[in-house]
């Protein structure tokens, strides 16, 4: 008699999350899925007619390459997270507990200040007169300022740089959760410190290592802003083409079917993450 | 052997600190030169803080992300809190997929939200603007409350609950009196999280702003597409300042906190 | 004692450690024959584990060396000691089977996948899990982790297996069980076991050897009969079999029983041949099941004291008796029957047998 009683009020505290999620995340979703195979018309608007042009258009080489090119600059952003940050979250879980407290505190005022002022500060460091093409005359590295800002490299640094406090503290939190007895018994039983290494702390922790590589390629394929401030034009991601076509192109079906396509693309992702492991790592992060 | 593998560990989490922290030294420096381009260091001066307060737009555009990111914040405080808390205890079949979508906003990539509040705002016929702001913003911060109370709700002991209705609370007051207090600090982070994405957000801003209202991320953005002034310079070391005042505040409650537990415990030991 | 004998297989010189200032090994000497059992016991924080650590190569010593067959092996990594530790959270690998763990030390040697399964296998069905090859760690109760630990452990045929604690985290029954085949176990292979514990009753029911630690020093050695019967110091006679230690004054030697007057009466002991003049203080270790209770004094020997109650405890009745000196004796008895009041004032008396001069550390031999 009780339990019944019970559920009918835990129906009221899942109510609002239920109706707001079935309104503005289902709802708008399942329209993008529609839109995305409407007819374009002349102007901003379109029709109701089934058609799967929208799709066949990626075909053309121009937005192929615009796929490949967001798929390059977020792996390799990602690759460069893990290179960076792996060994960065690693050095700190094995810290004392006072470093690990102020490590954790200087990892997390970045993440915390507004990434588009983050990416000011590089954009003041790499232009033609900037910090950086000064200390490099200086040195007598280089004979003429480089130019770097409005080039690929400069992308990718402004991509890691804004993701990689997600990869460390993803990492980070694995370290820390490590029983570092496990990696003394495998030098125990013969494993020299790098097979040791391998073969346990790397393996155990793969979970967050694995969150911070969805954490940081999740949002790069769709960081269309700092590839437009760093980059200049000349490198056209999926992000950006959504957004010219969503608001000057006037191609919303287009826009819809691009966008359609990017979220399979992450959500098979997410899915074979899901499969290796648990949300749990995502939640215990922060 | 063990110094010296210890030595390059330090070494390598100071190089990576400071390039993180290069760009923001930048930002600040720059903040106090007396010139409009920020290339060469020509004298020290307040004036951009000065010029700064009297710039009406910029100012709007800070009190407008500050009220964007409270009230959303609110929102998905309560939507998320109460769902963390039904999610828990209801056994419906579509839970395992309602959870899923309610976390779509967090995991997919930002572009393709702003898209589609963009598209289905405007098929709804909302005016562009605060309510559409508001409704985008709630739709992303929702997630990170329910998450992190979820996390915390796994933590808790079930019995604690029972245990006071065994004592003659009513469920309503067994909540209020047991549970809440114990997911209190989940829901606080997961809020000031949330804060945080909102107050940073330009991806999801930019596409369903409206042609009048203006957050600070988007003022920035813009500003930078076209030139910017060291007025932003100066803005962004105020805020800086109060995310490392908040930070350094929050980590000394913390430390309270966990000193009163541990006094609390020998307490009870003795 | 038989380690003077040949075939030693590990010895500690003078191996000092200390952290943050504070001596954990104060000199250290230590020889182990090859198959003995020799147990490390000791309470906590008295260097015992750390010992261990440093035989199994995760802690260097600041000074002294480790000898393994001879062999100086400070600064060897532990993979290249030819030593293995079954460790006090049994430490298996969460992300391995359990024919995963123990096949571990096969595998980084290359040893080819038949002789593995072989391997593996008898290893396992030496510990009774056989059939548990397929599990993982977090599906195995306590005393099963513990079996694929000691098998984990044993699978590279280690010169000495070093067991840190291994029966700690286990309950009373289960425990007692384990002793029993940890030690069969020992027999059987001929391995050499060092064992460390703070739990006396694990240390005279395995070892072929106790040595007893004491704040980074070694209190005393022997076999567990030798220890049990001849405690050397109180910290020895209270640590191992709980006994009383009892103060007086020499006030004359009989033949081999030498006569203690205290505040409350006169204490007979045993000299073993110990060189006493009257006036000496000495100090006696006597067992609470050997101390006769009497509300009346036996002729001239007895203390007298205040009975302070009773309480029920291990099979135990423990009677704590006030000694007008201010010591407390506790008495045991087997049974529940008791029939002295709380209150009462009694005589406490032995045979001179019975009790053990200690802490004469000039009659050391």
């Amino acid at each position: 008699m009780k339990p019944r009683q019970r559920r009918e009020r835990w129906w009221l505290c899942v109510a609002p999350l239920y109706l707001f999620t079935l309104l503005f995340v289902l709802g708008p979703v399942l329209y993008m899925i529609a839109v995305s195979f409407a007819q374009n018309t002349a102007g901003t608007g379109f029709r109701w007619a089934f058609t799967l042009e929208n799709f066949a258009k990626m075909r053309d080489g121009v937005y192929l390459n615009c796929f490949r090119e967001s798929l390059r600059l977020a792996l390799s952003t990602t690759l460069l997270n893990v290179l960076i940050g792996y060994p960065f979250g690693y050095f700190m879980g094995r810290l004392g507990a006072r470093g690990k407290r102020l490590m954790l505190f200087l990892v997390m005022v970045p993440f915390w200040t507004s990434s588009l002022i983050r990416l000011y500060g590089w954009l003041i460091i790499l232009q033609a007169k900037g910090l950086l093409n000064n200390v490099l005359l200086a040195l007598g590295l280089i004979r003429e300022p480089l130019k770097i800002l409005y080039t690929y490299p400069a992308v990718l640094t402004g991509m890691v740089y804004g993701l990689l406090p997600f990869m460390i503290l993803a990492v980070y939190t694995s370290v820390e959760k490590m029983d570092w007895t496990l990696v003394e018994a495998a030098r125990d039983l013969g494993a020299t410190p790098a097979r040791a290494f391998l073969t346990i702390t790397l393996r155990l922790t793969l979970p967050g290592l694995m969150s911070g590589v969805i954490l940081t390629f999740v949002p790069s394929m769709g960081l269309f802003f700092i590839a437009d401030l760093l980059g200049g034009n000349k490198i056209v991601l999926v992000g950006s083409l959504i957004q010219d076509q969503m608001t000057r192109g006037g191609n919303q079906p287009f826009a819809a079917a691009l966008a359609l396509v990017l979220a399979v693309m992450t959500t098979l992702l997410l899915a074979l993450y899901r499969r290796a492991t648990h949300m749990s790592e995502l939640e215990g992060m922060l | 052997m063990k110094r010296k593998r210890f030595s390059f560990a330090a070494f390598y989490l100071a190089l990576v600190t400071l390039i993180t922290y290069l760009p923001i030294a930048v930002v600040v420096v720059f903040s106090f030169n007396d010139s409009k381009l920020p290339v060469a260091w020509k004298g020290f001066t307040w004036r951009w803080y000065e010029t700064l307060l009297r710039d009406a737009a910029l100012m709007e555009a800070l009190r407008n992300s500050v009220v964007l990111g409270l009230v959303s914040c609110a929102f998905a405080a309560v939507v998320g809190t109460l769902g963390a808390i039904g999610m828990a205890r209801v056994h419906y079949r579509s839970k395992g997929m309602m959870e899923y979508l309610s976390t779509v906003p967090i995991m997919l990539p930002e572009i393709i939200l702003g898209m589609v509040f963009m598209a289905f705002f405007s098929l709804l016929r909302l005016p562009f603007g605060w309510p559409t702001l508001i409704l985008a913003h709630t739709s992303f911060c929702i997630p990170y409350v329910y998450l992190m109370v979820k996390a915390r709700l796994v933590g808790i002991d079930k019995s604690i609950e029972e245990a006071a209705r065994d004592l003659g609370a009513t469920p309503a007051r067994a909540f209020f009196d047991i549970t809440l207090p114990l997911i209190l600090p989940a829901v606080a982070s997961g809020c000031i999280l949330s804060f945080a994405m909102s107050f940073d957000d330009v991806v999801i801003s930019i596409f369903v702003n409206g042609p009048t209202l203006s957050t600070l991320p988007i003022k920035v953005y813009t500003q930078m597409r076209t030139g910017v002034t060291p007025e932003i310079n100066a803005l962004c070391t105020i805020l800086l300042a109060a995310v490392v005042l908040a930070q350094a505040l929050s980590a000394a409650l913390r430390r309270g906190a966990l000193r009163r537990e541990e006094s609390n415990d020998k307490g009870e030991r003795v | 004692m038989e380690n003077g004998q040949a075939n030693i297989i590990l010895e500690l010189r003078d191996v000092t450690k200390r952290y943050d200032g504070a001596e954990v090994l104060a000199g250290i000497s230590l020889r182990v024959g090859e198959g003995e059992f020799v147990t490390l016991l000791g309470s906590s924080g008295c260097g015992k584990t750390t010992m261990l650590r440093i035989i199994a190569g995760l802690t260097e010593p600041d000074g002294g060396s480790v000898l393994l067959e001879g062999r100086d092996v400070v600064g060897d990594p532990p993979e290249k000691r030819g030593v293995n530790t079954v460790f006090q959270s049994y430490a298996l690998f969460p992300h391995m089977t359990v024919f995963q763990n123990v096949a571990y030390a096969l595998c980084i040697r290359g040893v080819g996948r038949r002789e593995i399964e072989q391997r593996v296998g008898e290893a396992l069905s030496l510990v009774q899990m056989g059939e548990s090859g397929r599990k993982t760690p977090d599906q195995l109760s306590g005393g099963q982790r513990q079996r694929v630990a000691i098998a984990r452990a044993l699978i590279n045929r280690p010169k000495v297996l070093l067991l840190d604690e291994p029966l700690g985290a286990l309950d009373l029954q289960l425990r007692r069980q384990m002793q029993y085949e940890l030690k069969k176990l020992q027999k059987q292979l001929g391995t050499t076991f060092i064992y460390v514990t703070h739990d006396q009753e694990e240390a005279i029911n395995m070892s072929d050897r106790i040595v007893l630690l004491h704040r980074g020093r070694i209190e005393q050695q022997g076999t567990p009969n030798d220890i049990y019967d001849h405690p050397r110091t109180s910290y020895a006679a209270q640590f191992v079999g709980s006994a009383n230690i009892l103060r007086g004054t020499a006030e004359r030697v009989e033949g081999d029983t030498v006569i203690l007057r205290t505040g409350g009466g006169t204490m007979r002991c045993r000299t073993d041949g110990l060189p006493l003049a009257p006036g000496d203080a000495l100090a006696l270790a006597v067992r609470g099941e050997n101390i006769a209770i009497s509300r009346e004094p036996d002729g001239d020997a007895g203390v007298r004291g205040v009975v302070e109650g009773n309480t029920f405890a291990g099979g135990m009745l423990r009677i704590p008796v006030r000694l007008d000196d201010g010591t407390e004796a506790v008495i045991t008895r087997q049974g529940i029957h008791f029939d002295f009041a709380a209150g009462e004032t009694v005589y406490l008396s032995w045979q001179p047998d019975a009790a053990v001069l200690v802490d004469r550390r000039e009659a050391e031999p």
